[in-house]
């Protein structure tokens, strides 16, 4: 480059293929959505469950003695049964609402600002086709979900984990746990995220899109409840999100025996295969709704 | 890659056909019509009104809507089959404002020198060159939602040229800058186009800009071309079309004077605001006039004949091509040429 | 009647430490004015203090002798074009038009008889009756022109009123503005970017920069108080080399030069263009030098505007 003002140079390097073109939307736009000030606070509010139980497991391994603590541990039985208690009450009817709004808000703008902003013309007229814009925004609503979900939950099973120690025989234990708590937080994610981006794409106003997004993940368990008063049916319990859920993470954690305490709080009636292949469905068809949505978008 | 291209060709388009709404119906729009034309390599003005199908054409370029009929090459590759690959060799500055938002510049263009295949480092590198080049060297930090309008058109054009393309499509590039910046953008766009060797299709409502800019341009109306050439080419044939030539003539003194003294003379000639055009025959009416002015004690200021420029053609044809599809034309006065 | 339609004494703007005007103290001519200066140097701000949208921060403005603030009654002399993009997407042209009418006073069915004429005017009467959201740019543009003529206001603010417009419709707007000027007697003050658009239409200017208000008058009169900077002249003449040396006896002009481009032509720098074209005439008529084609490169609207906002 020379050392006076302007001087322009021709590019003769290398060319990346798809998947980097695709990781460096989705990287992009993450660090996009997942910036500022607000956010720490929404991950607290949101990951309330995950954080007090990691808490009360820290305090508990430094101010309670021992007796208190196995005392209370094995109330919740082994590493996989806490685990899976954890996500229970995370995604439990009542407070389900905080990692939906987690989500709702901080992906809403993921398509929506882009059309606002008018850059959609921007990423179009390069060589991507509207399926690797769409496959990198969903990557990156996956991330971002991704901490109301598994990422916290890994830290909670770290901590576990340092502060119990791991004896050999329960090594498999704590791998399969791993491995479910992975599994569970990303159908979770997939399963919202999809239906979050679709809505995101639909209109300029993130808010518009957030707002629907969340009243879809909503009201089908108000419609249900509604029927209910009509109908006697199992079916209907397969309108609300937050027992399909945890219908579903049941069966990924191989149906873990809870009883805390004596009690048998969470133990799931719905078939989890249903609700797993529910979720899986639903995520596809609202994916694919997007990549339809961006292929008949007319760019101005 | 077509194998019967001319080499000097960067654009062919034949029969596009482009209609928007339901076929048939009265409610429907005919975008494009049949056109075909060709533009060659080098700095080309693409103009037309509003409405003419100038924006639906450069859409089906860059493969952003499907045209009906017909078919197109852009730099030898089709443009059906080949988008992705006429994507990586051809940049577009879009009309509007197009902010990735929450970024700064250096990482907006980075990002789309990554989304075009660059990899990492070099995107980066290349970031920082282009946006010197336009110079926004000492902006390139700042987040680009703060830009101004001028500091935006840079902007855009360093992210036409991150992945070093061989043809840019700049829609309006001087719109909404004020007249330094459009100097700027001037001068920068020629640069790019001369020294650079990189192809041009720019489309512009301001013609001086496009004069400054381009060598050859494609008029279109309605779905259709109209005219096209080289701009001096047809600014030369516009002013020999006109009967009588004309020499623009600008005074210092007594106006009603010198009129009297040029109708005294017999001198047919039209007056607008502060400009008189005297009609001619032969070169010696520049020394009638200054005898004129002299005899009359009146300083003559300018006096050159009056040529055409390109919006003289834009106007002339386009009122040609209404005329002979029987529309209504407004009338078409003599403008003071400038 | 004043000479003047506006008059502003020591007209200053801040928002908290930034000068947006700088004690601006101007008397505009009547006729068509051009506002012009780069962006950002408070143009818009001038033009909305003088529309009574902004308050100033000090100092008067006078339009046709009252005030405007808070003022009704000169407001509905007034017509604005704003640069920004109106927002009543939903409504139709026509509709637009007239309720604009009726809120400057006119009755109902004035304002739509009213409001048809000035669409007709702008040449929107085809598509008046289709919803704004459908307008092209250009549509949007002249559409907002209608609105600002419809009441037939004295006094007019244009800005930026030929943005977005094609070649085609930006003649018909020039002619239609010239028109209210000249054949209807109104006062218009235009504010542009586009130097040689507002040249065609005008030759009387306002020039602010960096808040402060540093040209006013004619095009020509401003070229002249600048008389640091030399003219240049090209002439083409058959009798060049003789016409070079006589002219380089005279200590008015600094140079002489063959044009680069064209060898029939040569370039002549001058610091005295009076008697530079006095001297001209007198060579051609008594010394039968043959003058061709004479013209001055750089007393135009974009050479003022670029000497005084540059060199500032």
């Amino acid at each position: 480059m020379s050392v006076f003002n302007r001087s322009y140079r021709e590019y003769k390097g290398e060319i990346k293929g798809r998947f980097f073109k695709i990781w460096s939307i989705a990287t992009q736009t993450f660090r996009v959505q997942f910036s500022g000030k607000k956010i720490i606070f929404l991950l607290i509010l949101c990951n309330l469950p995950v954080i007090s139980f990691t808490l009360m497991l820290i305090f508990s391994a430094i101010f309670f003695p021992a007796f208190v603590r196995e005392f209370f541990l094995g109330g919740l039985g082994g590493v996989d049964a806490t685990m899976y208690t954890i996500i229970n009450f995370s995604f439990n009817p009542g407070l389900i609402f905080l990692p939906i709004v987690f989500i709702c808000a901080l992906n809403s703008g993921t398509i929506a600002n882009d059309k606002k902003n008018n850059s959609l013309a921007l990423y179009f007229s390069r060589p991507i086709t509207r399926i690797d814009y769409a496959i990198g925004k969903a990557l990156s609503v996956y991330m971002v979900s991704s901490f109301v979900t598994f990422v916290p939950w890994f830290v909670f099973l770290v901590t576990f984990n340092l502060l119990e120690g791991v004896s050999g025989l329960a090594i498999k234990t704590v791998i399969m746990t791993y491995l479910s708590t992975f599994a569970s937080g990303f159908l979770i994610v997939f399963f919202m995220g999809s239906i979050v981006l679709y809505f995101s794409s639909i209109s300029k106003q993130s808010v518009l899109g957030g707002i629907l997004s969340i009243l879809v993940l909503f009201l089908p368990s108000l419609v249900a409840s509604l029927i209910a008063e009509f109908i006697e049916a199992d079916w209907i319990q397969y309108f609300s999100i937050a027992l399909i859920i945890v219908a579903a993470v049941f069966l990924i954690f191989g149906s873990p025996s809870t009883s805390m305490f004596g009690m048998n709080f969470f133990e799931s009636t719905l078939s989890g295969g249903v609700a797993i292949t529910l979720m899986i469905t639903i995520g596809i068809i609202f994916l694919l709704m997007t990549i339809n949505r961006l292929y008949r978008e007319e760019v101005s | 890659m077509s194998s019967l291209v001319h080499q000097n060709e960067i654009l062919c388009v034949e029969g596009i056909t482009k209609i928007f709404g339901k076929k048939n119906s009265p409610q429907s729009i005919i975008a494009l019509d049949a056109i075909s034309f060709k533009m060659n390599a080098g700095a080309n003005a693409l103009l037309g009104p509003n409405g003419a199908g100038k924006s639906t054409l450069i859409k089906i370029l860059l493969s952003y809507l499907k045209a009906d009929q017909g078919e197109a090459q852009l730099l030898g590759h089709d443009i059906f089959k080949e988008g992705m690959l006429i994507r990586q060799k051809v940049g577009y500055m879009p009309e509007h404002f197009a902010i990735i938002p929450g970024v700064n510049a250096v990482k907006q263009v980075s990002l789309l020198g990554r989304i075009s295949g660059l990899p990492k480092e070099e995107a980066m590198q290349r970031a920082h060159e282009t946006l010197q080049y336009v110079g926004l060297n000492e902006a390139r930090y700042r987040k680009v939602k703060e830009f101004s309008t001028g500091m935006l058109q840079r902007l855009k054009l360093a992210q036409t040229l991150v992945n070093d393309p061989e043809l840019i499509i700049l829609d309006e590039p001087t719109n909404g800058l004020d007249p330094n910046g459009r100097i700027d953008m001037i001068e920068l766009v020629k640069e790019i186009s001369k020294e650079h060797g990189i192809n041009l299709i720019v489309s512009s409502h301001l013609l001086p800009d496009i004069e400054a800019t381009c060598e050859f341009a494609t008029i279109i109306n309605k779905g259709a071309v109209v005219a096209q050439g080289k701009i001096s080419e047809l600014t030369y044939q516009e002013t020999r079309s006109v009967e009588k030539k004309n020499m623009k003539v600008e005074i210092r003194g007594d106006l009603e004077r010198f009129l009297a003294a040029l109708q005294t003379k017999g001198i047919p000639f039209q007056l607008f605001e502060d400009t008189i055009l005297v009609q001619y025959s032969d070169e010696e009416i520049s020394t009638v006039l200054l005898k004129l002015a002299y005899e009359n004690d009146i300083q003559i200021r300018t006096m050159v004949p009056s040529e055409a420029i390109l919006e003289d053609v834009f106007v002339h044809r386009i009122a040609d091509m209404n005329n002979k599809n029987g529309l209504p034309t407004k009338e078409t006065k003599i403008e003071v040429p400038k | 009647m004043k000479e003047y339609f506006i008059e502003t004494y020591d007209l200053n703007k801040w928002y908290k430490e930034v000068m947006a005007l700088n004690k601006i103290t101007v008397k505009i001519d009547r006729g068509i004015v051009g506002l012009l200066g780069p962006n950002g140097a408070g143009k818009s701000t001038f033009l909305n203090i003088a529309t009574a949208q902004l308050r100033q921060s000090s100092g008067e403005i006078y339009v046709e002798g009252s005030e405007v603030w808070n003022n009704p009654e000169i407001l509905k002399r007034f017509g604005f074009c704003p640069e920004q993009e109106i927002l009543f997407e939903w409504m139709t042209g026509r509709k637009f038009v007239r309720e604009l009418a009726q809120i400057s006073g006119l009755s109902r069915e004035a304002a739509n008889k009213a409001a048809v004429e000035a669409i007709k005017l702008v040449g929107l009467t085809e598509v008046m009756d289709r919803a704004i959201k459908g307008y092209s740019k250009g549509m949007r543009q002249r559409i907002k022109i209608a609105q600002a003529i419809v009441h037939d206001p004295e006094i007019l603010f244009l800005d930026e009123p030929l943005q977005s417009t094609d070649p085609l419709v930006r003649r018909e707007l020039v002619q239609l503005i010239q028109k209210l000027g000249r054949d209807f007697g109104k006062n218009i003050l235009i504010s542009s970017h586009i130097l040689h658009e507002v040249e065609r239409i005008t030759n009387k200017i306002l020039l602010i920069y960096s808040g402060r208000a540093i040209a006013q008058g004619s095009i020509s009169e401003i070229r002249e108080l600048m008389d640091k900077i030399p003219f240049t002249i090209r002439i083409k003449t058959p009798d060049r080399k003789r016409l070079a040396t006589i002219l380089l006896d005279y200590d008015f002009v600094l140079n002489v030069a063959p044009d680069i481009e064209n060898f029939e032509y040569i370039n002549i720098r001058t610091n005295n263009s009076n008697a530079f074209y006095k001297l001209i005439q007198e060579l051609a008529v008594e010394s039968k030098v043959k003058i061709l084609e004479m013209a001055t490169l750089d007393a135009g609207l974009e050479a003022i505007f670029d000497y005084l906002t540059k060199r500032k």
